[in-house]
């Protein structure tokens, strides 16, 4: 990855793209990491991020952990792409491996965040729409969900439950497997 | 923020929003929520998670969304009825799988999946329901509702023939499908008799030659129609052990897999039915069993000139169940991961096995206009 990655930002280190976030800070980052990003990514299409791509709906301390997210996985979507088409070579499937840990050990400490962060990142990954990112918090979202109780749920993300008892007898009875 | 802001590369964002309302933004968009809700995995936590409110009811019972919930997360294994006969007595024991997910460990133990002993017999299993043998007669029951008690399917008049009782994938709830083999019959013809007898329909068709397979029940998913077709060459039905084959259906009704055993080699063949029996075979995979048991393998089956029986098939020839003299194996085909599951010197006959497999996507109750046909 790292030869298939380097020429990568030689190409990308031309095209330098300037994040600004709501608390009016400025971001640059190479064209490969901002383009993880499909609304960008439309944007450097278009022609608009001369003066720099303002976002004023994301916070500066969101935006600088999206872009750590970001650059971290260009450089794995441009392994990717190399080692797509040598699939049957065991040594780079060898190197893939290697470089995919690295990757889920990055995902999980970049996870480590607390609550009201994690929602933030949900906000602005699903605005700015890097699916990678998406996956990965609403995984995180899913996680706190698996095996609590609705009523647990309901607490916890202060949900107002607007199913009337019948309603909820019903769906018990069909499915009281899952619960007790 | 809505999903359509995705692509629309000009318009003006929201502003952004405090801490506190970022988990009512995001729970309350529709696509985020029903991302979260496809990696809940299973579907004990779906089940739960619907009954937060109507709106997360909605998209948790929504048809689509099931469809792709059960795509990435097919049903799993939990573990399986086995049938021994010794002494003219059956018996019907359920196996648990080894390790299985707290959240279906806890299934297990909760429900109980034991039979009562008056049920002699498994015939077949899907859909979280099983077709059983109780006083003579079949009977459909479901370990994972077993409020719904036993209910007993209509007799058979039909003398001289010998049934099959089968639940197909598609046929509603508690529909079991009667497949009747008229043994005094060896007609080309297939002669067919469909009868709907409020939870059951029957069909009879004539016996057929043993170089072909009668795949019906493949096609009872939609069609309910009936063909016979040669077996893959090389695969030779033995009518002395009667098990060294057996059929599994592929996702979708796309085809069918056969899963051959010849001593000790697996082969795994394809058949893409295209709904109507014609098609070709096409051999997928052959698996040498001696390389796959690696240290479960005992050393005297060579010269006690043992073999496989094949004992059941998963969908989609997902896993194969081979019993090899008193044992049971699992082996997961495309990563050729065995375990051994089951051991009992009590039968006198090759042990019938049915897996049981987590119901998923789970159903629903179709509440107010959502039902779907």
């Amino acid at each position: 990855m790292a030869s298939a990655g380097s020429g990568d930002e030689k190409a990308a280190a031309a095209a330098m793209i300037t994040l600004i976030s709501s608390d009016n800070e400025k971001f640059e980052v190479t064209e490969a990491t901002a383009t993880l990003s499909q609304t960008i990514r439309h944007m450097i299409e278009d022609g608009c991020t001369d003066g720099g791509v303002p976002l004023p709906n994301v916070t500066s301390k969101i935006l600088a952990r999206v872009i750590e997210y970001c650059k971290k996985h260009a450089t794995a979507a441009a392994g990717e792409e190399g080692s797509s088409s040598s699939f049957s070579d065991a040594a780079f499937l060898e190197v893939d491996r290697a470089f995919l840990e690295e990757l889920e050990e990055f995902d999980d400490a970049f996870l480590e965040v607390d609550r009201a962060t994690l929602f933030d990142l949900i906000l602005a990954a699903n605005y700015l729409d890097i699916k990678g990112l998406l996956n990965l918090t609403c995984q995180k979202v899913a996680d706190s969900v698996k095996g609590k109780t609705p009523e647990q749920i309901r607490e916890m993300y202060n949900i107002v439950n607007d199913l009337t008892p019948e309603e909820e007898a019903e769906i018990r009875r069909e499915t009281q497997w899952a619960f007790e | 923020m809505g999903g359509n802001q995705k692509r629309a590369k000009h318009t003006t964002p929201p502003p952004p929003v405090s801490s506190a309302t970022a988990i009512s933004s995001v729970l309350g968009n529709d696509e985020v929520l029903r991302k979260i809700l496809l990696g809940l995995e299973f579907p004990t936590c779906l089940v739960r998670a619907s009954l937060v409110s109507k709106r997360w009811l909605r998209h948790a019972s929504d048809q689509a969304f099931l469809r792709r919930f059960r795509q990435q997360h097919p049903p799993r294994l939990l573990g399986f009825y086995v049938n021994t006969v010794s002494g003219g007595s059956q018996r019907v024991r359920f196996v648990p799988r080894p390790q299985l997910p707290p959240e279906f460990a806890a299934i297990i133990r909760r429900r109980g999946f034991d039979l009562p002993d008056d049920i002699k017999a498994v015939t077949d299993c899907r859909n979280g329901d099983l077709v059983v043998f109780v006083r003579r007669n079949f009977s459909l029951c479901s370990p994972l509702r077993p409020e719904r008690g036993i209910t007993a399917l209509p007799q058979i008049p039909v003398p001289g023939t010998s049934a099959r009782q089968l639940l197909p994938e598609h046929a509603g709830d508690r529909t079991a499908v009667s497949f009747v083999r008229d043994d005094r019959r060896r007609s080309s013809s297939s002669v067919r008799i469909a009868r709907r007898c409020l939870e059951r329909r029957t069909y009879l068709v004539p016996n057929g030659p043993a170089s072909t397979v009668e795949g019906m029940f493949l096609r009872l998913a939609r069609q309910w129609s009936f063909f016979r077709i040669t077996l893959p060459k090389g695969v030779k039905f033995d009518p002395d052990d009667g098990r060294n084959y057996a059929l599994s259906r592929a996702e979708g009704s796309s085809g069918f897999y056969l899963i051959y055993a010849k001593g000790f080699e697996i082969h795994v063949w394809f058949h893409g039915t295209g709904g109507s029996g014609a098609g070709n075979w096409k051999l997928l995979d052959t698996i040498c069993l001696w390389q796959a048991f690696g240290h479960l393998a005992d050393p005297t089956w060579r010269s006690q000139g043992a073999f496989a029986h094949v004992a059941a098939v998963g969908d989609n020839a997902d896993f194969v169940f081979l019993q090899i003299q008193h044992q049971v194996f699992y082996m997961h085909v495309n990563s050729r991961a065995v375990e051994k599951v089951f051991e009992s010197q009590e039968s006198e006959f090759p042990f019938d096995i049915h897996p049981f497999m987590m119901v998923c996507p789970p159903k629903f109750p179709a509440l107010n206009d959502n039902k779907h046909a």
